[in-house]
């Protein structure tokens, strides 16, 4: 199933702020595709996900299921089930009751609804604690069995609202590849809200990441972590340095004058000359070497001066925090796999340097 | 959803219609009636009233009361209350709930063996006697009684307590214990800590408390006629409309009356406004209770068992009074016998009057379920327009006395009047079970706004979003999750619809349709026959045998959850 959201805007009566919750949000989900809505809290990601389960109405705008416009079918005729934060098992229910609830609303006849369940509580692993409730199951089984419920209601789209949210961080881990493969096993169209910046980018096929209201940028797990389209990406995905300047010569690669030297840049979006941006590059993609004299020379293209600040030890990874000369406000981050040394210490000399292919413009 | 918002403004329409209809009108009527005079409206009879030296000492009489009534409560359940909150020992479960069991038992039952225990040749006198404290034969024993204003006190304070232990544990469980640990690690002592701090911070939960309190003494009449203490206002203003007698001196009295419940109720919320600081914290950490050793223990058991057996020994003493022969200048009974409580089953005016109540109660307490079910629906669960106005209407019972409403009624139904056939002296089925309804509405109203509020409304959305439509989800899903709720504020709202009092008074002239507590008061204070009390008594055996099934099944269905009955 094909989900459209074509200008969806959402403003809450008697809100506090005047601020939209949503303003004019458009997006396609392809047919099968695992769409992630990513963003800090109140951003709107979950009042998107409500609006496409039908649960509340847009102010404006429309949702279109198949090219079939939804936007006015109340929840219980949407057809777009949904996995709850906390899950929302009924307590007086069964394993099994609350699995076929679906089916049974549908009319379906207990036999074949029994035989519906008991296919989604085995592709979920849960076909042995049919019979128990949820408050006898762990945080894991109850999240797989809320997982059936929503496949057993046969409907062409799965929601999820931030469903590992409520297990600790070992499941955690675990639980992401395992929904990912069952999800993308059933063929169904789904989205999936998380802040989990993590969780998105090892699960989606593709993200949204969301801010105030609006979708800001839109792409693969790939593209929204090496082409951050704003600062706010950047960041909300990690760690990030920046570095402002100018464009002075356009093209491939693009080359941008900073304060602390001439950086180059891959970027496929054509800027004029004089244009302001920000260069903006992971900490893991940033070279460190020590430079035993400042009157060494200085290397090629993206390649800057700077002194080390710290040395902290993370076990696999070590993390320098340089600060380029006679800068301190302008700090960068870089990340680089442990090896058996003490590493480069504070006030040591040192060049950072970056592949063109690394570094992000950004917009000023 | 806008259908649902349709479907919500409609009945939230139809509760207000409802609520304007039967308590709004009524209330204005009763209000109205006091300052009509001679065709027009006047203030004659308001300043009669207030000019008059008997009825003001009446009215300075029930304000004493009702003060005198709020500050024994608060000093029997403050320790309480800070004892459950504060220490952990042995029983305390157990202790906890047997203490909320006098809110359940009427004064009004047990006001009947009062005057057999403390009279001047009551029992307690007998045991001091016996104990050697007193010798009758040389001097008369005291009076524990008076003129009947402490046993007034005594009766309403025994019953109304836990009403205070309630709000006052409830604040105790707001205050951050933080605030408390940060004071002791300032050097504060316990007790300075608890006078600085933790007072402080449970006022609201004291006035809210008090409020109600207050209120229930100010405006009671069926605790201070039984034990025979005449002089207060609701007394004079029951025994006027009991005798027909609808004048506008007793609405001028009513309209004081209800000013006064109206300024406390509005009191109360003011503090509990302005005092909310407690019940705004959020605990930074878990409360820490004491354990308390094998001394202490004794202790706490000590002091909750004295509250409970004093708070039940009027109602053993009805027990007693019921299945008593001969008890003349005695402690106990000399001789027992079954005649008052058969004669209560065979008699047609007592079980013609258990029937009554059953039939009152019981329609009054489906409606409740219904109405009540439906508005705190709205409240909790929708987004109309004006769902806290009509959280505000359906607790506005709450400051409108029994007394007050039974008068609006009186007021609405006299003769002349079109509702004439459903008033007092005629079938007062409609306008009794109308009364009994209004009067319990909060109790079911706020009994299931608490489920609501506790069960995470994406439980139903969850059904709702797997094809269940509005009305099956909420048959599905929620009732079933929040029957222990349901059925807690139907209980409560049987039992004590089948036991009221002030509308049954006011509001049932005819023997035919006199309700349990009309007959109980007929026969309590008839001089017909001798052994009328003891058959009053009886009736009262069975109030209480009912209270107790009751209450039994309510255990059956919830279990543990019992507790909630008396939160509701």
């Amino acid at each position: 199933m094909e989900i459209a959201l074509d200008s969806l805007t959402k403003v809450y009566e008697g809100a506090s702020s005047s601020r939209p919750a949503l303003s004019s949000v458009s997006a396609t989900v392809a047919s099968g595709e695992f769409f992630f809505l990513l963003g800090p809290s109140g951003c709107g990601k979950t009042t998107l996900l409500r609006l496409i389960a039908g649960l509340i109405q847009p102010t404006s705008g429309r949702i279109l299921f198949d090219d079939r416009d939804v936007t006015g079918l109340p929840v219980d005729q949407r057809g777009a089930a949904m996995v709850f934060q906390g899950y929302a098992l009924w307590p007086h229910m069964t394993v099994r009751e609350n699995v076929e609830f679906g089916p049974k609303m549908k009319g379906m006849a207990r036999a074949e609804r029994r035989r519906v369940a008991l296919e989604q509580l085995t592709r979920v692993k849960m076909a042995e604690l049919v019979d128990r409730k949820p408050n006898q199951l762990s945080g894991g089984q109850q999240q797989r069995v809320a997982l059936a419920r929503a496949l057993a209601a046969g409907t062409g789209c799965l929601l999820f609202d931030e469903p590992l949210s409520s297990l600790d961080a070992r499941l955690r881990l675990h639980m992401r590849d395992e929904l990912k493969r069952l999800v993308k096993s059933t063929g169904v169209t789904a989205i999936y809200v998380t802040h989990d910046q993590k969780e998105a980018l090892s699960m989606a096929d593709r993200i949204a990441v969301m801010n105030a209201g609006e979708i800001v940028q839109l792409g693969t797990p790939e593209d929204v972590y090496n082409r951050p389209a704003t600062r706010f990406v950047a960041d909300f995905l990690g760690e990030a340095n920046f570095l402002d300047g100018h464009i002075t010569i356009p093209g491939h690669p693009t080359r941008v004058k900073t304060r602390f030297g001439e950086v180059a840049a891959l970027d496929a979006r054509e800027r004029p000359a004089g244009s302001p941006v920000t260069c903006c590059v992971r900490p893991e993609h940033v070279r460190i070497e020590p430079v035993k004299q400042s009157s060494d020379p200085v290397g090629s293209d993206n390649a800057l001066r700077a002194t080390i600040v710290s040395n902290v030890y993370l076990g696999d990874v070590r993390q320098y925090v340089c600060s380029f000369d006679g800068h301190a406000d302008s700090e960068w981050l870089v990340s680089m796999l442990a090896d058996g040394s003490r590493g480069l210490q504070p006030d040591d000399r040192v060049q950072l340097s970056f592949a063109p292919d690394d570094v992000a413009l950004l917009d000023r | 959803m806008l259908r649902e918002e349709r479907a919500a403004t409609l009945l939230a329409a139809l509760i207000v219609l409802v609520l304007a209809m039967f308590l709004l009108v009524p209330v204005m009527k009763a209000v109205s009636s006091g300052f009509y005079s001679d065709g027009g409206v006047s203030g004659y009879w308001f300043e009669r009233v207030v000019s008059n030296r008997i009825l003001m000492a009446e009215l300075g009489n029930t304000m004493l009361l009702a003060v005198t009534t709020t500050l024994v409560c608060v000093v029997i359940s403050l320790p309480l209350a800070v004892i459950r909150a504060r220490y952990t020992f042995r029983g305390l479960d157990v202790l906890g709930m047997l203490i909320l069991v006098p809110l359940i038992l009427p004064p009004f039952v047990g006001a009947i063996a009062t005057n057999r225990f403390l009279s001047q040749f009551g029992v307690l006198n007998l045991i001091l006697e016996k104990l050697g404290v007193i010798d009758m034969t040389k001097e008369l024993p005291p009076d524990w009684l008076g003129s009947g204003f402490i046993g007034v006190v005594i009766l309403q304070s025994l019953h109304l307590f836990p009403i205070l232990y309630l709000n006052i544990s409830a604040a105790l469980a707001n205050v951050d214990p933080a605030y408390g640990q940060a004071a002791r690690n300032l050097g504060a002592s316990r007790l300075q800590t608890f006078v600085r701090i933790t007072f402080p911070l449970i006022m609201s939960g004291i006035f809210a408390g008090g409020t109600i309190v207050f209120i229930w003494s100010f405006t009671d009449i069926g605790t201070p006629v039984i034990i025979g203490y005449e002089h207060l206002t609701p007394v004079t203003i029951f025994k006027e409309l009991a005798n027909a007698e609808v004048n506008p001196r007793t609405f001028s009295l009513v309209f004081i009356m209800l000013s006064a419940s109206v300024s406390f109720y509005l009191i109360g919320k003011f503090f509990l406004g302005l005092g909310g600081v407690a019940g705004s914290t959020r605990a930074s950490i878990a409360a820490e209770t004491v354990e308390l050793g094998v001394l202490g223990t004794a202790l706490a058991w000590l002091g909750f068992g004295v509250v409970i057996i004093v708070s039940i020994l009027p109602h053993v003493g009805v027990l007693l009074m019921g299945v008593s022969g001969y008890w003349v200048d005695s402690i106990l009974p000399e001789s027992y016998t079954m005649r008052h409580l058969v004669f209560v089953v065979t008699s047609p005016d007592t079980m013609g009057s258990i029937v009554n109540s059953l039939k009152y109660a019981g329609v009054s307490t489906l409606l409740d379920i219904v109405i009540g079910s439906v508005a705190a629906w709205i409240i909790v669960r929708s987004r109309i327009y004006g769902r806290t106005a009509l959280d505000g209407l359906c607790m506005l019972p709450l400051a409108v006395p029994g007394l007050i409403l039974a008068s609006g009624y009186v007021a609405m139904t006299a003769q002349g009047t079109w509702l004439e056939s459903i008033g007092p002296t005629r079938d007062p089925f409609v306008i009794l079970v109308i009364a009994y309804a209004i009067s319990r509405l909060p109790f079911v109203v706020r009994g299931v706004s608490a489920g609501l509020q506790q069960l995470p409304e994406s439980m139903e959305e969850a059904a709702r979003n797997l094809g269940a439509s509005t009305l099956s989800a909420w048959l599905r899903i929620t009732v079933p999750l929040i029957t222990a709720n349901i059925v807690a504020a139907a209980v409560l709202t049987f039992a004590f619809s089948m036991l009221e009092v002030s509308d049954s008074l006011i509001l049932a002239q005819t023997k035919e349709y006199y309700p349990i507590t009309k007959q109980i008061y007929q026969l309590a204070t008839s001089t017909g026959s001798l052994e009328a009390v003891n058959q009053a008594a009886a009736m009262g055996v069975y109030a209480i045998i009912l209270l107790g099934v009751t209450m039994g099944i309510a255990s059956l269905l919830l279990g543990r959850r019992l507790g909630m009955v008396f939160r509701a």
